[in-house]
């Protein structure tokens, strides 16, 4: 370690030399010299003065050239990528992933240098991250780009028609994936490169359905309808949820699509109304739901509405205010106000970055742990390698992320988290999210 | 050989229709060519993605430039028949039909479906026209919904990998050939095209259709001809997207990528095979080095990462406007302006 002080001590001269020699005297390191230079005969002195400067310099030189090896060979960096939405659709609830991921490594880069002790020795941990803009043919220039010019060992990727794109490519480059679409088909057939943290879309659906049938009373059969988003990341818990709806007797009236950059829903609303929807289960992000639970306010549909995590948590609560009172919405991470000590982190985090954002929806904090859980598996993996990182986030068994989701269990053929998602409620009046509990889905 | 001539030497007809006027035009593109077949061995696998990405967006543009630069039918659909074309080569690829069976064979479907769409060119034109050719674009995006292989559906479809003799083609480099040799085929096609009959009529039709028919030129057969030739090339690009992406997603296809065709034409120029090649190179390219400008803007000051990351699109439309206000030729003009300078160089009258 001799030699990279010697190099950080030595730096702050060096850093002076350019300057005139009039500034040498302003040089706090030197005031005695500085002194002693103006109460002398001025010229020859300072000339003295700059050829010891110059000597200085190339020993310094010399000395950082040495030095620079050396601090390489100690810490090697290996680098990770993050391909997410901060512009286009989703990019509502994408950016704050994106943040959470970012703000992490960039703690881990302020706090630790970067620096992660792994079972083969300490690494710097850089992260390389790219907008995909919801394009899949962005997403996959990207994850080339990343996996041969910068050499990633692992990605955090977002939407889910991105990662359909990229399966693949993370196979046959052999870079596992985290990612923040919960798509069932990501994981099929199971132990290849794609991973995610919660369970998948389909028993989020299951477990909003499950809640529905419970709560109702009345009308039977009960009434339902979906209404998704037109993507792969839309539809993805359609078809489960019309098996489900179906297995339980229930009478699927409707089934919608509602676009992200939509500004009325009105015909959508009044297509519910008509046929006498009782539950709406969305699988969207904030912006359309709030444009939807706009419409049905002012046409008087009166149903309960629930959706799945990316529905929007705060984000919706923000966007649709008094609209979305009494909105389920099912979340694989815990909200924004919960006491938890992981949760302290997250906001602490954010209010290092961040400091003017006052409240985060749980995608924040969603990105966080998953950038907790890839650097964990970093940790834990036996060489430099996007195969050897596979093998460590398959020895993660009940991994505690200090509360902020559950524990974090993957297996060689269990790609996804957890198997409990926790339910909120949206309290518009007491303008927080209440929690409901944490269930998981009552079917194998 | 005969490198360049100050004056016009030409006797015939036939030599007004000539690809090259002198030897140095072959001479640049041969070596041209030779330069770009060395790219795989020594760009990083990134770059060749991106070098064949420009490759099958090139044979798009050139059927997009026949229609609607030489022909005067203005397509809001190319973006879906791209689509077409590769759902088409996906599936004739997931049925075991080797990819150069495939490739034509995509083409050739979306050709058929290029024609079923281009019927109501006979009756109405201009905008009206671009508006009925967004309804083949609404209608094959809801159509790639059907197809599903990866669950839930989500309009997916995988791609195997494309073989020759039992050899496979990684599409890291060995593609980049196939997509290589599909672009000089079609840019060679399309050149010689409009030394035909058939590319006559075409130039015929976009200068004043009834004149057209006045003079005895089918217009409603040729304005069919057109519309399949260039849905042909936009199937054979999407069938080169599949296969290099080994995955396909109607994600890709919507609106906006008929629009960008758009774009590639008009800043490359209309009615040049030349300016369609530039034009899908530029539009293809640009998007590339603003996101890297962007992200590492963003890695330097990450407070201002949103403003960055918006500030390329603003970047991008500034960009096309420029193009349009100061090259409203297309870039194929500038290149005639710069060879012409040359013809005399050094010794300007």
């Amino acid at each position: 370690m001799a030699f990279p002080v010697l190099a950080v001590v030595a730096a702050r001269p060096a850093a002076a030399a350019p300057r005139g020699g009039e500034t040498v005297e302003a040089h706090a390191g030197r005031p005695r010299v500085a002194g002693a230079a103006r109460t002398a005969v001025r010229k020859p002195v300072e000339r003295g003065w700059k050829q010891m400067r110059r000597a200085w310099l190339v020993v310094l030189m010399v000395v950082a050239v040495l030095a620079a090896p050396a601090l390489a060979q100690e810490t090697p960096t290996i680098k990770v990528g993050a391909i997410i939405t901060y512009t286009g659709p989703t990019s509502d609830v994408g950016s704050h992933y994106g943040d959470g991921i970012r703000d992490y490594f960039r703690w881990l880069a302020e706090e630790h240098g970067g620096i992660v002790e792994t079972a083969f020795g300490p690494v710097r941990v850089e992260l390389v991250w790219t907008d995909d803009q919801y394009n899949p043919q962005v997403a996959l220039t990207a994850l080339r780009r990343f996996v041969s010019e910068e050499n990633i060992v692992g990605v955090i990727t977002w939407g889910t028609g991105a990662n359909l794109a990229l399966m693949d490519e993370l196979n046959r480059s052999e870079v596992p994936a985290l990612s923040a679409s919960f798509h069932r088909g990501l994981l099929d057939p199971p132990g290849q490169y794609n991973f995610f943290i919660s369970t998948n879309y389909d028993n989020h659906m299951r477990v909003l359905i499950d809640y529905a049938v419970n709560q109702h009373t009345g009308s039977s059969p009960m009434r339902i309808a979906f209404s998704v988003h037109p993507s792969p990341f839309g539809r993805s818990p359609l078809e489960a949820g019309r098996a489900y709806a179906e297995h339980l007797g229930l009478s699927v009236v409707a089934s919608q699509e509602l676009a992200a950059d939509v500004l009325d829903a009105t015909g959508q609303v009044l297509e519910l109304r008509r046929s006498g929807a009782e539950y709406v289960f969305f699988q969207n992000v904030a912006q359309p739901v709030s444009v939807f639970l706009r419409d049905a306010r002012r046409q008087g549909l009166r149903a309960q509405f629930l959706g799945i995590h990316y529905a929007g948590g705060e984000e919706l609560l923000h966007l649709a205010g008094r609209n979305a009172d009494g909105f389920i919405t099912t979340s694989a991470t815990v909200t924004w106000d919960t006491d938890v000590p992981g949760m302290e982190f997250v906001r602490s985090l954010n209010a290092r970055y961040h400091p003017n954002v006052a409240v985060r929806p749980p995608h924040y904090a969603q990105g966080v742990v998953t950038a907790m859980v890839l650097t964990e598996a970093l940790r834990r993996a036996t060489a430099p390698t996007g195969r050897a990182v596979k093998e460590a986030l398959e020895t993660l068994k009940e991994f505690d992320v200090g509360g902020v989701a559950p524990p974090i269990t993957f297996g060689p053929d269990r790609h996804w988290g957890a198997d409990t998602l926790y339910l909120y409620r949206i309290d518009a009046n007491a303008n927080r999210l209440v929690f409901i509990g944490e269930f998981s889905p009552n079917y194998d | 050989m005969q490198f360049s001539a100050c004056g016009n030497y030409k006797t015939r007809y036939e030599d007004e229709t000539t690809i090259f006027p002198n030897d140095t035009g072959r001479v640049f593109v041969a070596a041209l060519l030779v330069f770009l077949a060395t790219l795989p061995w020594w760009l990083s696998p990134y770059l060749v993605f991106v070098t064949t990405l420009i490759g099958l967006f090139i044979v798009g543009a050139v059927g997009l430039n026949i229609l609607t630069g030489s022909t005067g039918q203005i397509s809001l659909g190319h973006g879906a028949f791209m689509g077409l074309g590769a759902y088409a080569a996906a599936l004739l690829a997931q049925a075991g039909l080797p990819f150069w069976l495939a490739i034509p064979l995509a083409g050739a479907v979306t050709a058929v479906a290029g024609a079923f769409f281009g019927i109501p060119s006979l009756r109405v034109k201009g905008l009206y026209l671009a508006l009925a050719t967004l309804a083949a674009q609404v209608i094959l995006q809801f159509a790639f919904n059907l197809f599903d292989s990866r669950g839930g559906g989500t309009s997916y479809l995988s791609v195997p990998e494309p073989t020759l003799f039992g050899w496979t083609l990684d599409r890291d480099r060995m593609f980049f050939y196939v997509v290589f040799a599909t672009v000089v085929l079609g840019v060679y096609a399309a050149l010689n095209l409009f030394r035909t009959r058939v590319g006559r009529a075409f130039s015929a039709i976009r200068d004043n259709d009834r004149a057209a028919a006045a003079m005895g030129i089918n217009v409603f057969k040729y304005k069919l001809l057109a519309f399949s030739i260039a849905a042909f090339y936009a199937g054979v690009a999407g069938a080169l997207w599949a296969y290099a992406s080994g995955v396909v997603s109607a994600e890709r296809f919507t609106l906006l990528l008929s629009v960008e065709y758009l774009a590639m034409i008009i800043v490359g120029g209309l009615g040049s095979v030349l300016g369609s090649i530039m034009g899908a190179t530029v539009i293809t390219v640009l998007p590339e080095v603003l996101r890297v400008l962007a992200d590492s803007l963003s890695q330097v000051l990450p407070q201002a990462t949103h403003l960055f990351l918006a500030m390329r699109f603003a970047v991008f439309g500034l960009i096309i406007v420029g193009f349009l206000m100061f090259e409203s030729q297309g870039l194929a003009d500038r290149w005639r302006v710069i060879k012409t300078y040359f013809n005399t160089w050094p010794f300007r009258y």
